[in-house]
């Protein structure tokens, strides 16, 4: 079950983040992988 | 703030909070590796549909960024399921040997000649790293070996790599082959 968006925002563990994050690669075309990490790491 | 409706000053606004929420992160967890974009791309899939219908997602309507991802289909020939493995073995530290196993019926996509070793890359969360495609005649899975190296040449284990981005032992994965490069990603439930 996925931890919401109100539990996440107050969550102290690290793991729930790391998964949160993860969850955006799911909606991510193959594809467009490349281009999309380059832009979340151009910071 | 109308969110059909955000006005610039409701991005700036937007912006600060996700700012202010990577600074905690960072302060939390002692790390850098929290960013305000980070915190965009979390949020940006509460709302969605994250299910095996795998309906196509609208392009973000963010006015903060501009990401630009779409859902793939369920049929895309160039994913590969498979699994994280722990071997039962252990490393001084404690950790356990982790090896990622792939059906040989559900390999087809890799281009692995069965019995060989195929150089890899392996993009795990945002770092990518060098590894090995493994298979034996009488295995019935193909395996990524449990050492791999980033882009520095230092030898990491699969475990960290995949711990350290929220991966456990036996959970489902994705392989997105894509490039060349093999994308390991949560498999959706």
């Amino acid at each position: 079950m996925m931890i919401t968006i109100d539990e996440l925002w107050i969550s102290e563990n690290l793991m729930d983040w790391k998964k949160a994050l993860q969850r955006y690669w799911e909606f991510v075309k193959p594809s467009n992988i490349a281009l999309e990490h380059g832009s979340a790491s151009d910071e | 703030m109308n969110e059909m409706s955000l006005t610039t000053q409701d991005g700036v606004i937007l912006i600060r909070i996700m700012q202010r929420k990577a600074i905690q992160l960072n302060q939390i967890f002692n790390s850098t590796e929290w960013t305000p974009r980070k915190i965009d791309m979390i949020l940006w899939t509460y709302g969605r549909q994250s299910d095996s219908a795998k309906v196509y997602a609208p392009v973000s309507k963010s006015t903060v960024t501009t990401p630009t991802p779409e859902k793939a289909i369920s049929s895309d020939s160039s994913r590969v399921e498979a699994k994280v493995r722990g071997l039962g073995q252990y490393y001084p530290n404690g950790t356990e040997r982790f090896e990622i196993h792939i059906a040989k019926s559900k390999a087809a996509n890799l281009g692995h000649t069965i019995g060989s070793q195929t150089p890899v890359q392996l993009q795990i969360g945002f770092t990518t790293f060098s590894g090995v495609l493994r298979s034996t005649a009488s295995n019935k899975y193909l395996w990524i070996s449990a050492k791999v190296y980033d882009q520095e040449g230092n030898r990491i284990t699969l475990v960290d790599a995949l711990s350290n981005n929220g991966f456990v032992k036996n959970q489902s994965v994705e392989l997105a082959v894509d490039s060349g490069k093999i994308h390991v990603m949560p498999m959706n439930n």
